[in-house]
């Protein structure tokens, strides 16, 4: 038979004293309750039981979850770079500067190399007989006087694409022979780190040896 | 590396370095959370096999809805709280959900349908001796609603305030179901002792 706690007025003080959620002058006030009620006290008894009982289904070891999470496309790529050496990250990140500048050289190149159709329609009056393209009010030394002036328009503007062509080319070829230059560098670089590394090898034996013949004197004394 | 996110970053933090692209920093939260969440949702179940899927199912919706936490609330409550909701799917999906309390069973002779335990592996045999099986039978046959209450305060050990806000329920409400939840655990083991 269980105790009819509900005519106690301090039962709903009983989960907060049982589980130690109250203060320690709360506490005291209950504990003194718990000296005169034994109704509240057979039912502080009977949780506590319980709650033993209750600890005897015990969870000790847990699986390993796996969650397969998605790595971003960057996170992939980053970690992938991280895998080189950092003078092969290096290299690697001039390489691409280098490939983006050539890229972007040659997308301006093609762009600007279409250009010149354009012109090719302005040069089409020069070829054709004059007088079937002219209003028939223009004289035919007018049309003669036009016709080699946009010729020769066009043959300056002929000429400044082809300097811009050769001046681009020009700094490409500087840009790859900088990018060889460094490349070989850090050849050169990684070569004597090789060889310092070697040089230093056996001094560094001898010193491990000296400082471990020490060692063994200090233990001795 | 995520060791080192365990030992030297909170919950917040690992949150916000997750949000930022650091998938080994969620590693870090599931490694810290995944026993709690295990056993939560062990108890609520019953059988290791679904509570390794609400395990999955948890740490997966979380991940997918990490933008959407809001720093107002603790980690551990939001997450526990995706895992009731989990294991309360789940129950409904398996139609386990006991929806009678002790006394109505007891009146019109009713039976929960438990989860089967006899179909447990034999090293989970083992490993349950009969006070055990007692205790998991009686807290099985508890509504869902009182069971979780009491997983919650005696196997986390958490406080009425934090039991509340995983439910959003108010206090009252947290420390009624635990106290009724008590009394109908406290029942059913005593008749499971006098059949014994």
């Amino acid at each position: 038979m269980k105790p009819d706690t509900t005519k106690c007025e301090l039962h709903e003080d009983l989960l907060d004293y049982l589980y130690e959620e109250m203060t320690s002058q709360q506490r005291v006030v209950y504990q003194r309750h718990l000296d005169t009620c034994a109704t509240c006290t057979t039912e502080l008894e009977g949780l506590h039981r319980l709650r033993t009982e209750l600890r005897a289904w015990d969870v000790v070891t847990s699986p390993a979850i796996e969650i397969v999470i998605p790595r971003s496309p960057w996170q992939a790529l980053k970690e992938c770079f991280m895998l080189f050496p950092a003078w092969g990250r290096g290299a690697f990140a001039l390489s691409a500067a280098a490939a983006m500048l050539l890229m972007a050289f040659g997308a301006f190149s093609l762009l600007r190399g279409t250009q010149p159709n354009a012109p090719a329609v302005a040069q089409t009056p020069v070829t054709i007989t004059p007088g079937s393209m002219q209003p028939a009010s223009l004289t035919p030394e007018v049309q003669a006087q036009i016709a080699a002036a946009v010729a020769k328009a066009v043959e300056q503007e002929r000429q400044a694409w082809r300097a811009q062509l050769a001046a681009y080319e020009s700094r490409t070829a500087e840009q790859q022979v900088r990018v060889q230059t460094v490349a070989r560098q850090l050849r050169e670089l990684q070569s004597r780190h090789d060889a310092l590394l070697a040089d230093q090898q056996p001094s560094l034996r001898r010193l491990m040896a000296e400082y471990s013949d020490t060692g063994n004197g200090t233990n001795e004394r | 590396m995520s060791q080192i996110y365990m030992m030297e970053f909170s919950d917040d933090q690992l949150i916000e370095q997750t949000l930022a692209g650091e998938t080994d920093a969620f590693s870090a939260l599931v490694h810290r959370w995944e026993r709690q969440i295990y056993g939560l949702s062990l108890r609520m179940l019953g059988r290791d096999e679904d509570a390794r899927d609400v395990c999955q199912e948890t740490f997966l919706a979380a991940f997918r809805n990490l933008n959407k936490f809001r720093g107002d609330a603790k980690f551990s409550s939001w997450i526990y709280r995706i895992a009731l909701n989990a294991c309360h799917t789940k129950l409904r999906k398996q139609g386990t959900m006991p929806a009678h309390s002790l006394d109505q069973e007891n009146e019109d002779g009713r039976k929960f349908e438990l989860p089967d335990l006899d179909s447990e592996s034999a090293p989970d045999r083992m490993q349950l001796d009969q006070r055990a099986r007692m205790v998991r039978k009686a807290l099985q046959a508890l509504p869902a609603e009182m069971r979780q209450v009491i997983i919650m305060k005696e196997y986390h050990e958490m406080t009425f305030a934090e039991i509340a806000e995983v439910m959003q329920t108010p206090v009252s409400t947290v420390k009624s179901r635990l106290y009724t939840g008590l009394q109908q655990m406290r029942a059913r083991l005593e008749k499971q002792r006098a059949a014994i």
